[in-house]
């Protein structure tokens, strides 16, 4: 691990899914640029192979308008991060091989970032908290975590689908596009009579499958306003991520709650949550809108806190991890975040 | 913490859905758990899942307590105000003491913890939250007792059966980290004791197959 206390610059790279991200941080949680740029299918949702080919043909002009932002030439770069999973095969492919030239062309460490992690640690900096009980809920993430013993571990997730895709989904079965979460948190703010729908947790572990398919019938039968269903689809959800949030500020006995991923976004959902925590006593809170999506620069900031602890990979073992999870990595840069932001 | 206005003297503990107060059935002591509004549920929703898991939690335990599986006997319940009046049962959550215990003693506990999940899945009763926090330990008399049924159900699905293993494999992996791999052979090996090989084999490649869902491919 580096001792010295010299501040890095590291750019980091995120193509997971459906956003081709180029960030620069320092060390020292210094955001330089964040440029994104996303993938909208026309119809449907996310095709793995149409996304990476969007992705491949934004890279080059994300890439040179971060350095821009920036104002700073690849010369002054310590590190290039990227992530290399969780997610979809061919997106991850184009962050991974742009990085790997990089890494070659100006000879600086390649460094590997695992997605869900990154937007962790994003959450910790910006919105200063050391050690949170984590709620991560993104189009493909759904997860409850908390760090001990040298990782983030897993203490709820879902057992088939991911919330966001869920919202996304019903979104665009009943007509309102995608992504769908602000449409249909917009269409049950107008809705006011609950109709039962599945709330499947079990322990701390979550089901949506059940309750998509419960509300698109309820959709499609016709005997409900469909701004009813959307209040109970979503109330449905929510209550039970507050739930197991909930369970999770039990069991840990963590004294701050932190929402992070691209569901963060939903005003209806940080309602919930404010009101456990205040139940319990505990800070709440969001990431910021600009860090909820998936971005480039939280790729850079645990890329460089990573190389600071030093955590690297050569190029010829830099392969792609579709199904990487957040407890599999370790953390020893956890407790050099605290000076940054306390 | 959070109050309840009730008299903090007869509060056993205060869980994330319910309080638990110390109270007598015909001099007998006797618990008294109560599952209490939550502020951030839709009122209709809020009260319909108190309701259904205070029935199942019944049920359930008695279920459980016919087959021979250690719970606490379940005196009276009352729907109408979300509660069940149980047997006191003066242990510890297996969680808190895990760490403390000999080796021998240790495998001996999950050995008779996976039995009496076994024996609980032959007769269709599926826990629904099976972790360290919900067995009590009674130290005295080395027994074990299982709590905490609200989120269980009725069932033969292989599925449920699975998510049960699940979910007490990862509260060991989460909370025991040290001790995982003897706790969850000593567990297998007492569940082996209650249900036959191909059922077992069946309910472990199901464990399998949910740890390896497609749920972490994304964003």
């Amino acid at each position: 691990m580096s001792v010295d206390n010299e501040e890095i610059i590291v750019l980091g790279i995120e193509s997971t899914a459906h956003t081709f991200g180029v960030g620069l941080a320092t060390s020292k949680g210094k955001i330089l640029a964040n440029v994104n740029e996303s993938y909208r299918p026309k119809e449907g949702g996310i095709h793995p192979r149409e996304s990476a080919e969007y992705l491949s043909a934004v890279a080059p002009k994300v890439l040179f308008k971060a350095m821009e932002d920036a104002g700073i030439t690849f010369r002054e770069i310590h590190g290039v991060a990227v992530a290399l999973g969780p997610g979809l095969g061919p997106c991850l492919r184009v962050g991974a091989s742009i990085a790997r030239a990089l890494s070659i062309k100006f000879k600086i460490p390649l460094i590997p970032v695992n997605h869900g992690v990154a937007h962790i640690e994003i959450g910790r900096l910006t919105e200063k908290m050391f050690d949170p009980l984590v709620v991560y809920l993104s189009g493909g993430n759904t997860l409850i975590a908390a760090f001990s013993q040298e990782r983030y571990r897993i203490f709820g997730e879902t057992l088939d689908i991911a919330i966001g895709n869920c919202i996304d989904v019903f979104a665009r079965e009943i007509g309102l596009g995608f992504p769908g979460g602000r449409a249909v948190d917009e269409l049950a703010s107008r809705g006011s009579r609950y109709v039962e729908l599945p709330y499947v947790v079990k322990g701390q572990d979550l089901s949506f499958a059940g309750i998509l398919t419960a509300a698109l019938r309820l959709f499609r039968e016709g005997r409900y306003p469909v701004e009813d269903i959307a209040y109970s689809f979503v109330e449905t959800l929510y209550s039970m991520v507050a739930e197991v949030a909930e369970r999770g500020l039990v069991h840990t006995g963590k004294r701050e709650l932190l929402l992070v991923g691209g569901v963060a976004r939903s005003p209806l959902l940080r309602k919930k949550l404010e009101t456990i925590s205040r139940d319990h006593n505990v800070k709440f809170r969001c990431v910021k809108p600009e860090f909820a999506g998936d971005n480039g620069a939280m790729i850079a900031y645990t890329g460089a806190l990573a190389l600071k602890a030093g955590v690297k990979t050569k190029v010829e073992e830099s392969y792609i991890k579709p199904r990487w999870r957040v407890d599999e990595v370790d953390i020893p840069w956890f407790h050099m975040v605290r000076k940054m932001i306390i | 913490m959070v109050s309840y206005g009730s008299k903090d003297d007869n509060i056993i503990s205060i869980g994330a859905e319910a309080i638990l107060l110390l109270d007598e059935w015909f001099g007998l002591p006797a618990v008294r758990k109560i599952r209490v509004r939550k502020k951030y549920r839709e009122t209709t929703l809020d009260e319909l899942i108190r309701r259904k898991r205070t029935l199942i939690e019944a049920r359930l335990l008695i279920a459980a307590h016919e087959k021979g599986v250690p719970t606490p006997i379940v005196y009276d319940i009352d729907k109408d105000h979300y509660s069940i009046l149980m047997e006191y049962i003066p242990g510890t959550k297996l969680r808190d003491i895990v760490e403390s215990l000999p080796v021998k003693l240790m495998e001996k506990i999950f050995f008779e913890i996976g039995y009496h999940s076994g024996i609980l899945h032959e007769n269709e009763i599926c826990h629904g939250d099976l972790t360290t926090s919900n067995v009590l330990f009674v130290r005295e008399r080395e027994a074990i007792f299982f709590i905490d049924f609200g989120l269980g159900a009725f069932t033969n699905r292989l599925e449920d059966a699975g998510v049960d293993v699940h979910l007490f494999l990862r509260s060991l992996e989460s909370a025991h980290t040290s001790v995982t791999k003897q706790a969850f052979k000593a567990f297998i090996n007492g569940y082996r004791r209650a249900r036959s090989q191909k059922t077992v084999k069946m309910v472990l490649d199901k464990v399998e197959e949910i740890r390896s869902r497609g749920r972490y491919t994304s964003r």
